[in-house]
């Protein structure tokens, strides 16, 4: 088979940054001309057609949050279609996220993926022989990836940074996959599945799906915070992986999370799959409820007077609800705090955070902790009153007592926060948010004379004595491109401007003359009308006179000071110096660098796209 | 019935302020500007970082310094213009409105 015609890892990466940035379907098919152009040196011969997953009536796929766009590309000799599918991007994301991947509860973005390309392929018109290959970053990774073990959706998956595939997600999806699990470690109880050795069901997992690897290909930077997460159990990474280190300066998170024991993992699965399952079953607010006792979906649409009742009415059962639900939430939190010296020093230690963030940090996360018990105590002494009373209102006093005793704590809280914050961690956190996306993967990818900076091509220039020059050659292409249009619609707008000075000037000056002309006639025509003007000018008495005739002796001077002409060529004379002060700069660029490097070629067929 | 002929300089129509055509013809001026301001900032991200040197870089920022400063220097010409025109064109339109003018009567008294 011919090779694919998006090809190269930095192609494919750029193809994937595409899918976030917003685009119409004309700019994406530009933008992919562009990247082609940029990448091969050549023109892309063929048509393109779009489809995105926002302009199918799908309620399924509208409903699960997933969002992709298909790419048709046809060059006559080779046809392929290219399914963008988008990473994390908004809340319904995340919660998707801990549904699918911490609890391995859903596969509903992955199904979502399947009937969108089916959509596709009809809307193509294409068969089953066009290849369809999935691109993919982040969450977008499981999507397609579970998409083409489950439903044989694509091809091909090319992924970079991906939210790996996880075991018990599939065990709870692919009934062929839970059969062979089953078989394989004899139980009957799915709920059994999370008592299993997670190195057993890792290993079972990779040789069960391991036919279909070789379709998927991964490039994973160490640094990538999910790379580090997917040691936890549950993750399995499939296919052929290319592992780049993006940012040498740090080691990346992987063995600091391969710290932590597995029982401690295995609380936060739990918590999350309360959570998946009561949302599951009765949306978010139940997956809230779940957690810490209180309905907020009840208190939507609520203000003022209604929802102070609402409060009231509702007190003793949210108190209560509360005291029950936070002890389990507290051990979780306890778990990070009890550990924070650990995970913080070891943060220091791989230089992702400076000594004294260390200490501000975990001195203040005990702080927090302590506070988080003093809620715990406040409701628990609180219901105990309530109960030993038997009266689920405790007075106005103790009330506003307990309420005070709360807001102090959560002023504490904050306080801590905002001292944690102040040292500056979370900023200085951020890098490992870079090492996930896709600008750090492009920028780890430079190959001699080329790298890039975002999404955009950079060459490095070594004809020059001195210091190698770096030009963005993308950057340089759009203005090589868009340049000559803005001239042309500033020449444009210079006519607009001559006109206007036309209408607002010469034919304003004319309207006024012929209204002074109209009024002259009137006055010649019909002096009788104008009586007032004897009265006016002292001719008393008026009553004994007549006006006969008025005589105006009327003089017009032509407009002065109307003349733009100068002006108006200096405008257009910059239009004209535009135009050569781009290919002078075509010029410089060139001159840059060495003919075999085609840069003059790349500026040619730029205009051509 | 004898009659008299006087002479007086007349405002034959109110005066009207027309400043507000500064306005109209600015915006002109303004549309101008934001087609330079896309142009430049097409040319801004070319050379990566502004600490590079070289001859070649050197003279294309010098170059595009210079055409930066000549195109402010034409607006700032034009809007001079402008203001002195509109400014120009309401004392004209002002002085058309007066005329001098003579008047005849009768008086019928006499």
């Amino acid at each position: 088979m011919s090779e694919d015609i998006i090809s190269g890892s930095e192609f494919k990466t750029r193809l994937i940054d595409l899918g976030y940035k917003d685009l119409s379907s004309e700019e994406l098919k530009f933008n992919i001309r562009q990247i082609y152009m940029e990448e091969n040196g050549e023109l892309l011969k063929a048509d393109i057609k779009i489809l995105k997953s926002s302009d199918i009536e799908s309620d399924f796929v509208k409903d699960s949050g997933y969002d992709g766009i298909a790419v048709h590309i046809d060059t006559v000799e080779k046809e392929e279609v290219y399914v963008i599918s988008e990473g994390t991007q908004d809340l319904p994301d995340w919660l998707y996220n801990i549904k699918a991947m911490l609890a391995g509860q859903t596969i509903k973005q992955a199904q979502a993926t399947d009937v969108f390309v089916q959509e596709a392929k009809k809307h193509f018109n294409v068969d089953d022989n066009v290849e369809v290959n999935g691109m993919s970053h982040s969450l977008a990774h499981n999507n397609n990836t579970i998409a083409l073990l489950s439903f044989n959706t694509f091809d091909n998956v090319y992924s970079v940074n991906g939210a790996q595939l996880n075991y018990y997600q599939l065990f709870n999806t692919d009934f062929r996959f839970n059969d062979a699990v089953k078989n394989e470690f004899s139980f009957n109880n799915d709920d059994e599945v999370y008592n299993l050795s997670p190195q057993d069901l890792h290993d079972f997992a990779m040789t069960y799906y391991k036919d279909k690897a070789d379709r998927i290909d991964q490039v994973i930077s160490t640094d990538d915070p999910l790379y580090a997460v997917s040691v936890v159990r549950g993750f399995f990474t499939l296919g052929s992986i290319t592992m780049v280190d993006t940012n040498p300066d740090v080691p990346g998170l992987r063995e600091l999370i391969a710290d932590i024991p597995d029982n401690v993992i295995k609380e936060f699965q739990e918590l999350a799959i309360d959570f998946a399952v009561a949302s599951n079953e009765g949306g978010t607010n139940e997956g809230v409820k779940e957690l810490i006792g209180i309905d907020v979906g009840a208190f939507k649409d609520k203000e003022g007077m209604e929802l102070a009742g609402h409060i009231i009415a509702n007190y003793d059962t949210m108190v209560r609800a509360l005291n029950e639900k936070l002890p389990p939430l507290l051990d979780r939190v306890q778990t990070v705090t009890a550990n924070s010296n650990e995970i913080f020093g070891s943060l220091e230690e791989a230089g992702y955070i400076t000594e004294r963030q260390k200490e501000v940090t975990i001195d203040h996360l005990t702080r927090i902790e302590k506070s988080l018990i003093d809620i715990e105590n406040i409701l628990k002494d609180n219901v105990n009153l309530r109960d030993k009373l038997n009266n689920p209102f405790l007075g106005a006093g103790n009330e506003i007592v307990t309420i005070l005793r709360l807001a102090s704590n959560l002023v504490e809280i904050y306080m801590s926060y905002m001292e944690i914050e102040k040292t500056g961690i979370l900023k200085r956190l951020e890098s490992i948010k870079d090492s996930h996306g896709l600008q750090e993967m492009l920028s780890s990818m430079s190959d001699g004379l080329k790298s890039y900076i975002g999404a955009d091509m950079i060459y490095t220039s070594t004809s020059t004595k001195g210091e190698p020059i770096k030009v963005n050659i993308s950057a340089a292409l759009r203005m090589y491109q868009k340049s000559i249009p803005i001239l042309e619609a500033k020449s444009t707008k210079i006519s607009n401007f001559e006109k206007a000075i036309k209408d607002e000037l010469d034919e304003s000056y004319k309207d006024e003359k012929r209204k002074v002309q109209d009024e002259i006639n009137q006055m010649e025509s019909s002096p009788s009308s104008y009586r007032f003007l004897l009265s006016k000018h002292g001719y008393y008495p008026t009553f004994n006179k007549e006006i006969k005739s008025i005589r105006i002796h009327e003089i017009f001077y032509p407009l002065e000071n109307n003349d733009f002409e100068e002006h108006l060529e200096e405008l257009k004379k910059s239009v004209e110096s535009g135009k050569l002060y781009i290919e002078k700069y075509r010029n410089a660029i060139e001159d840059l660098f060495e003919e075999e490097e085609n840069v003059s070629q790349l500026f040619d067929l730029s205009r051509r796209i | 019935m004898p009659q008299f002929t006087f002479s007086v300089t007349e405002q034959l129509i109110p005066n009207q302020d027309y400043t507000d055509k500064k306005k109209q013809l600015r915006i002109h001026v303004d549309n101008m500007r934001a087609d330079d301001d896309e142009f430049y900032a097409l040319i801004n991200n070319i050379i990566v970082g502004e600490d590079q040197k070289g001859k070649i870089i050197d003279a294309m920022k010098k170059e595009t310094t210079a055409r930066k400063d000549r195109d402010e220097s034409i607006y700032t010409d034009v809007i001079s213009k402008i203001n002195k025109a509109v400014n120009s064109f309401n004392e004209q339109v002002a002085d058309m409105k007066k005329q001098r003018l003579s008047v005849t009567y009768e008086d019928k008294t006499e």
